[in-house]
Parts: structure tokens; C-alpha cells; sequence
């Protein structure tokens, strides 16, 4: 597996499912993919039916959601600078695979949001 | 000051049994012999006759104040129950509350251990329309990005949605309300229709009048957060099409006008009031005398406001409104369920706001007082009634040992319990509003309210009466026909005495809870009056005696002793003639435990151990928020008033 084909992966598996603390007017802990989702639908409300309050919150998640998929991205490129062969790099990815196969059945992700919980697992967001 | 009748029983704290003489005593607020000079009120609607009707008037106990999932930020909360249901737990049923499993059943039941006599469902008005486009497919704005926030995440709706409704100074519909809002106004008819239906199907129009019900809606403007919100509510069953809400008018001076054009002058049988309620909340605006523009009430202004605003909400689930300690305000019993911030945003950025002084309702009798000598019109003559403003559908639910929490903008339930307390601390159970009426019917609860007799308890059902007048008997608290007498002689609470030259009397009676064991403490009178310009006030124990009880935080053990029954006639030893004053009584309870130190002590929470401290219950040990509380009942004031310009 190249350099750049596992941070990618890595990258992505990150953005997928590492559990990260957030702020808009509560706070949750959730992957970067969610917080996008987040960030995505409430920006289309506030272009639909601008609002500052909604703005407000629609800035929060667009902020965090960009500052955290940065933060991944250095750390997934970090990780694989460390992983010298090939080999490495793609037992790495799949342990990234088997972390969020993991996370996909704990509840440890906090849904301030969610209709079907405070929390839950990755697939119950 | 004179001394509680000799006749009055002292009781330990702990009796439960009315003795001999608390009943003469409760015949004597309740029932007595004698003629009554109360005049009748007017029927507007066809019902029977009720068999139970004294035209000494009995008091009603009720809430005038309570949410359903028809209101945004209660069903975002998790709030399923309706209006019908809000009225069946009033009538005494088990309802249930969220959360709820995944079969739809409900995780936690409440039930009133007594049943209301009367209740007014009050759902926000703005958003009735939004809301119900965003859960009925099919209609325009279905698919709007907002109602996909609403129901993919109706926590974060609301907030999106209630800050738009009701943050603002001119508050916007959503574009896809349609043109002029047709789309939303139209789809407003099903919730109001709801709301109409429940309080009719729940209105007990035969002669046993066991419960009624009031058409409602609230009013729900807060420019810049700062809540100027009202109860709207009807006298019968003549309403218009449409509840006016801030998006029509966000300035309440319309909405005064509008229920003016469209329900009294517009409406056959049409009659309406609205009651300010979390002035406390208002960041001073409540009660404010000049526009934002800077120009001041004028006559007509005051004169709409005084006639179509009668009460005041001086306590509820959000804090007491009574009054501030500080400044010139030294009463200490002013500190009773006080919230810390001052407005809506103050809750969120605390740096945001402080409680002001103008926000409070003693502050508003004593600027009343200036402005009718300037205008000639009383426009904050307000009467005083409690209530819950419960978000999950269950009024009357005020019972400090379990506290469900409020359903609203404080902490969430919608899909499981927060670890540790319901809500959050500041909140309290709420209280209720009393009206004494000749019986359990619209017209005749909505005549008490119209003309003040009525007062609000912070929970317990305190019986309180309380009469003024320039010859009131002195033997009053022995005689059996005290209301009589108080009728004959004097005005009841809400009335007003003309200026003159002899001191008032006043004569205030109360009843402890006969249902619970807690005892009362003292009847206290408030005067408030102007010196020169300068508004002054006084607070005066006239029976009973304070720190004669207590109550164990830590057990919620009471000791010491109280009275079943409190009496007293007052003349006012500092009278001035000329000088306009008004006063209210004030009963207190024995202490008891607040709502927090039953669960905080049930946990096992103490303060010493922080080990013991859990999750969630971090707040039982926050300083600001007393374990203990009196209970309290305030009556609508009497005021005397005074030549113009002293």
C-alpha cells in the first residue's frame, strides 16, 4: 500500500469514526462525517431561511467540522510517515477497519441531537 | 400590628388533623351566614345551572398555564401528550412522560393526588403552523431544510426554530410559509382547532360544574431574548380563527389592540385577557412605561393595558416575579426562587444579563402608582396568580417531592433520562392560580379574574382571604361571617379603596394546606406607596411569627411549631392621607425541603463527601440554590389611592 493511499484510508476511517468532543449550543461527541452532516444541512437552512441564531449554530458546526478533518489529516499522515513498509501500512488500515467495526457496536458517542438517544453507536447516530 | 386572634389554634408542625377550631375557622373563610353585596356575574354561554354556587364565593384552584406537544419547544423536548391529555391528568388520570420505549410506551407516570378545579391549555402561538407543515407530508415545506432539522433532530430545531420565532424585535415567518404566511396560518387551524376542541370536550357544562376549561394560547414575544410573553385567554368558547402571535405583532401593545378589534369589539361573545407572566425574564422591559423609540405610554395606552390585562403570573416553573432583594428593597423573603440571569440569552452567556429590579412586579405596583397620577390610569394594576408553565403537558403538577422537571428550554428528556436531576436547578415545581368565584363555571372564574379576586400559591393549596376597608370590625378574625362582614364593609383582594382621610384596615385570613402537614408561619403585608414622587415599601408581620420551625435538609425532618389557621385585622399605623399606596398579603409556610434536597438526599449526595457526589447531581451542592424553601401565597393587592400629585 502506497504512502498516500493509507493516509488516505487512514484519514477517512477517521472522519468516519473517531468519537470527537463538540460544542453548538450543546455538547456531543461525534465523528468529523457527522458533524458535517451537521454542518451540511443546517448551512442549507440558513441559505434556504436566513436566520442568525441558525447562522450561529451552522458556523459552529462548519468550524469544527473543518478544523477537525485538518487535525485528521495531519495525524493520519503522521502515523503513516511512522509505518515504513508497505506491509505496515496496510496492517494499519485494517486496524483502523477493526477500531470502527469496534465503535460501531460500543455506545461511545455522546447525541445531544439524535431522536434515538444520548447515546449510541456509530450506526444509531 | 396586631396579634393573630387568640382564638386562632398553634399547632405542631406535624399535625395533619384539623382541630375543631380550624373547621369553625374554615367555615367562617368559606361558607359563612349573612347576606353577600357581591354582585353577580354575567352568563355568556348556554350550560347549566351549577348546583354549588355562593355568592360568598368559594376559591378555585387551577393553572392557567401549561404546554402540550402542540408547543414547539415542548414536543423538540420529547413531549407527547396533548391537549386532551394535559386535561385528563388535571381531571385527576395518570398520564404518561417521555421518554418513551421503543414500543411507544411511556418510562415514567405522574398522577395529581388532588384534581384541578379549572385549567387553561396555552400552547405557543407562533410556530403552530411551522410545526405542523414539518410532520404532515405532503404539504408545502415538508422537505424544507428546516423541517429536515426538525425531525432529524429536534433538539437543535429547537433552538433554530425558537430563536427565529421569539428572539427577535420583528420576528420572521419561514419562507416556506408562503405568501403573506397563508401557508402557515392555514396549517395554524389544526393545532388551534385542538386546542378549541380539548377545552370544550373537557368543560363540564353540566350542573356538577366539577371542571372548566379555558380556550388559550400564548403570546410568545422576546425582542432580544427579553421576554415579554402573555396567556391569552378567552371567556368562552367565541374565539377568533387565529391566535395573534408575535409574528403579527411583536409589539404587546398590538396584540392589545388586536384582541380589542378582533374578540371584544370584533367577535359576538368574544371576551378576552392576557396575563404578563416571567417578568423576571424581561431584562426590564415588562413593565416598561416608554417605547423603544423613547416615546411614552400615552393615556389610551394605559387604559387598554389596564383593561385587558388584569393579572399578573407571579411565580412559575422559570422563577418567583415578585420582587428583587436589593436597593431600596431590603424584604429578605424576596430571595425565594429567584433564577440568576435576567433574560433568555443570560441563561446561555451568563455575562449576558443580571436580574433588574424594573423586571419585578412590586417594582410595577409602585410605578403604577406614578403613572395613574400622571395619566389618571392604573395601567400596572395587576391581580396576582401562580402557575406551572409545564412543557409536558401536566398542569398542576407542583409537588415538591416529585418534580418531573419543566419540559421546556431546561434540560432535556426526550429520549432517556438525564443522569441526575430532571432539570436544571434554578427551576422550581411551579405554582397555582386561585379565583374565588361563585362557582366552578367560564363566566364566573373569568368575572374573578377580570376583577383580581384571585391569588397564587407556589404549590401548596393555601386558602387566603383578604378584605380592606375604612370600617372593618376589629373583632373581624372571631366573627363567623368574616366574609360577610369584609364584603359589607370593605373591598376584597383586587379592589381599590377611595382616597380619604381615616387609615385602611385590612383584615387577611388564611387556611394551611388541609391536605398536606405543613403549618403556617406568618401573614405578612406588603405596602408599597409613594413619598413625594419616590416609591417606598414596607413589609409588616401581622400574625404569626417567624423562625418558630424548621426542617432538617439533610432529612427532610420538619421540627417546631406553626398554625392551621391565621388571622388578623391591620390598620395601617404609618397611613398618609392623600398619598396612594397599595398593599398585599403575603402567608408563608413552615420550611420545608425544595424540590432538589429530596433528590439530592435520595441519591445520597452530601456535600462534605465529594466522592458521594454522582453524576448529575453536581448542582445539589451549589451554594446559590437553597435545600430548603418557604412555601408562600401572595393575594392580589388592594390599593388605596391617593390625591393626584402628592
Amino acid at each position: 500500500m502506497t504512502p498516500r493511499a493509507a493516509t488516505l484510508a487512514l484519514w477517512l476511517l477517521l472522519l468516519a469514526a473517531a468519537p470527537l468532543p463538540y460544542w453548538a449550543v450543546e455538547a456531543g461527541r461525534q465523528p468529523v462525517s457527522h458533524l458535517a452532516v451537521f454542518a451540511g444541512l443546517t448551512s442549507a437552512a440558513v441559505v434556504a431561511e436566513p436566520s442568525t441564531i441558525a447562522a450561529i449554530i451552522a458556523g459552529l458546526f462548519v468550524s469544527q467540522a473543518a478544523l477537525y478533518a485538518g487535525l485528521l489529516y495531519v495525524l493520519a499522515r503522521a502515523l503513516v510517515k511512522r509505518l515504513a513498509t508497505p506491509r505496515a501500512r496496510l496492517l494499519a488500515v485494517l486496524a483502523g477497519v477493526a477500531l470502527v467495526v469496534a465503535a460501531a457496536a460500543l455506545p461511545i458517542y455522546v447525541t445531544p441531537f439524535s431522536t434515538s438517544g444520548l447515546r449510541g453507536n456509530l450506526f444509531s447516530l | 400590628m396586631r396579634p393573630a386572634s387568640p382564638i386562632l389554634p398553634r399547632v405542631g408542625g406535624g399535625g395533619r388533623t384539623p382541630p375543631a377550631a380550624l373547621l369553625a375557622l374554615a367555615v367562617a373563610l368559606l361558607a359563612p351566614p349573612g347576606v353577600a353585596r357581591a354582585e353577580p356575574f354575567a352568563r355568556t354561554e348556554a350550560r347549566a345551572d351549577c348546583a354549588h354556587h355562593d355568592p360568598l364565593r368559594r376559591p378555585f384552584f387551577g393553572d392557567l398555564h401549561v404546554h402540550t406537544t402542540l408547543s414547539l419547544d415542548a414536543s423538540t423536548q420529547g413531549t407527547r401528550n396533548t391537549p386532551r391529555d394535559a386535561y385528563r391528568f388535571a381531571r385527576g388520570e395518570a398520564l404518561g412522560l417521555q421518554p418513551y420505549d421503543r414500543s411507544g410506551a411511556p418510562l415514567r407516570r405522574v398522577r395529581l393526588e388532588r384534581p384541578l378545579d379549572f385549567a387553561a391549555v396555552t400552547d405557543h402561538a407562533e410556530l403552530f403552523g411551522e410545526r405542523t407543515i414539518c410532520e404532515s407530508p405532503g404539504l408545502p415545506g415538508y422537505d424544507s431544510p428546516v423541517c429536515l432539522v426538525f425531525r432529524w433532530w429536534p433538539r437543535l430545531a429547537f433552538f433554530m426554530m425558537n430563536s427565529r420565532a421569539s428572539a427577535s424585535s420583528a420576528p420572521e415567518r419561514y419562507a416556506f410559509c408562503g405568501p403573506a404566511a397563508s401557508g402557515c396560518l392555514e396549517a395554524s387551524l389544526t393545532p388551534w382547532g385542538m386546542v378549541r376542541s380539548a377545552a370544550e370536550e373537557f368543560y363540564d357544562r353540566s350542573a356538577a360544574c366539577a371542571f372548566t376549561t379555558f380556550v388559550g394560547y400564548e403570546w410568545t414575544g422576546a425582542p432580544g431574548s427579553n421576554n415579554l410573553h402573555r396567556n391569552v385567554l378567552f371567556r368562552n368558547a367565541a374565539v377568533p380563527r387565529h391566535p395573534v402571535s408575535a409574528f403579527e405583532t411583536p409589539d404587546p401593545r398590538d396584540l392589545n389592540r388586536r384582541l380589542l378589534r378582533e374578540c371584544i369589539e370584533g367577535l359576538e361573545g368574544c371576551d378576552v385577557l392576557s396575563i404578563p407572566h416571567n417578568s423576571n425574564l424581561s431584562g426590564g422591559l415588562m413593565f416598561e412605561t416608554v417605547d423603544a423609540a423613547g416615546a411614552a405610554m400615552t393615556v389610551d395606552e394605559a387604559r387598554e393595558r389596564a383593561a385587558l390585562e388584569p393579572l399578573v403570573e407571579v411565580m412559575q416553573h422559570k422563577g418567583d416575579s415578585e420582587c428583587l432583594l436589593g436597593g431600596p428593597t431590603t424584604d429578605e423573603e424576596c430571595g425565594f426562587e429567584k433564577l440568576p440571569y435576567g433574560n433568555f440569552a443570560g441563561k446561555y452567556v451568563p455575562a449576558q444579563s443580571e436580574p433588574v429590579r424594573q423586571s419585578f412586579v412590586r417594582d410595577a405596583l409602585e410605578t403604577g402608582l406614578r403613572l395613574e397620577q400622571q395619566l389618571g390610569v392604573n395601567p400596572f394594576q395587576y391581580g396576582f396568580v401562580a402557575s406551572t408553565d409545564t412543557h409536558l403537558g401536566i398542569p398542576g403538577a407542583v409537588d415538591e417531592r416529585n418534580y418531573p422537571g419543566h419540559g421546556g428550554a431546561g434540560t432535556p428528556a426526550g429520549n432517556e433520562l438525564p443522569p441526575g436531576l430532571p432539570d436544571d436547578i434554578e427551576f422550581n415545581p411551579g405554582g397555582l392560580a386561585v379565583l374565588w368565584a361563585e362557582e366552578n363555571s367560564r363566566d364566573s372564574l373569568f368575572a374573578a379574574m377580570r376583577r383580581r379576586e384571585a391569588y397564587g400559591t407556589s404549590g401548596p393549596r393555601l386558602v387566603v382571604r383578604f378584605f380592606g376597608g375604612a370600617d372593618l370590625p376589629a373583632d373581624l378574625c372571631a366573627r363567623p361571617d368574616f366574609v360577610a362582614q369584609g364584603y359589607a364593609h370593605g373591598v376584597p383582594m383586587g379592589g381599590a379603596l377611595p382616597a380619604g382621610g381615616q387609615a385602611p384596615t385590612f383584615a387577611v385570613m388564611a387556611l394551611r394546606d388541609p391536605a398536606e402537614s405543613v403549618a403556617l408561619e406568618r401573614i405578612q403585608i406588603v405596602k408599597a406607596w409613594l413619598e413625594q414622587g419616590e416609591a417606598r415599601e414596607r413589609v409588616y408581620d401581622v400574625a404569626g411569627a417567624r423562625g418558630r420551625a424548621g426542617v432538617d435538609p439533610s432529612s427532610c425532618e420538619p421540627h417546631g411549631e406553626g398554625d392551621d389557621a391565621l388571622c388578623a385585622v391591620w390598620r395601617d399605623p404609618e397611613f398618609v392621607p392623600d398619598r396612594p399606596a397599595v398593599y398585599y398579603a403575603r402567608v408563608l409556610q413552615n420550611p420545608t425541603c425544595r424540590w432538589s434536597a429530596y433528590l439530592c438526599n435520595a441519591a445520597g449526595v452530601r456535600c462534605d463527601q465529594p466522592a458521594s457526589i454522582r453524576a448529575g447531581f453536581e448542582e445539589c451542592c451549589d451554594a446559590r440554590y437553597p435545600r430548603t424553601v418557604q412555601e408562600r401565597a401572595w393575594t392580589s393587592p388592594i390599593w388605596v389611592e391617593g390625591g393626584r400629585g402628592r
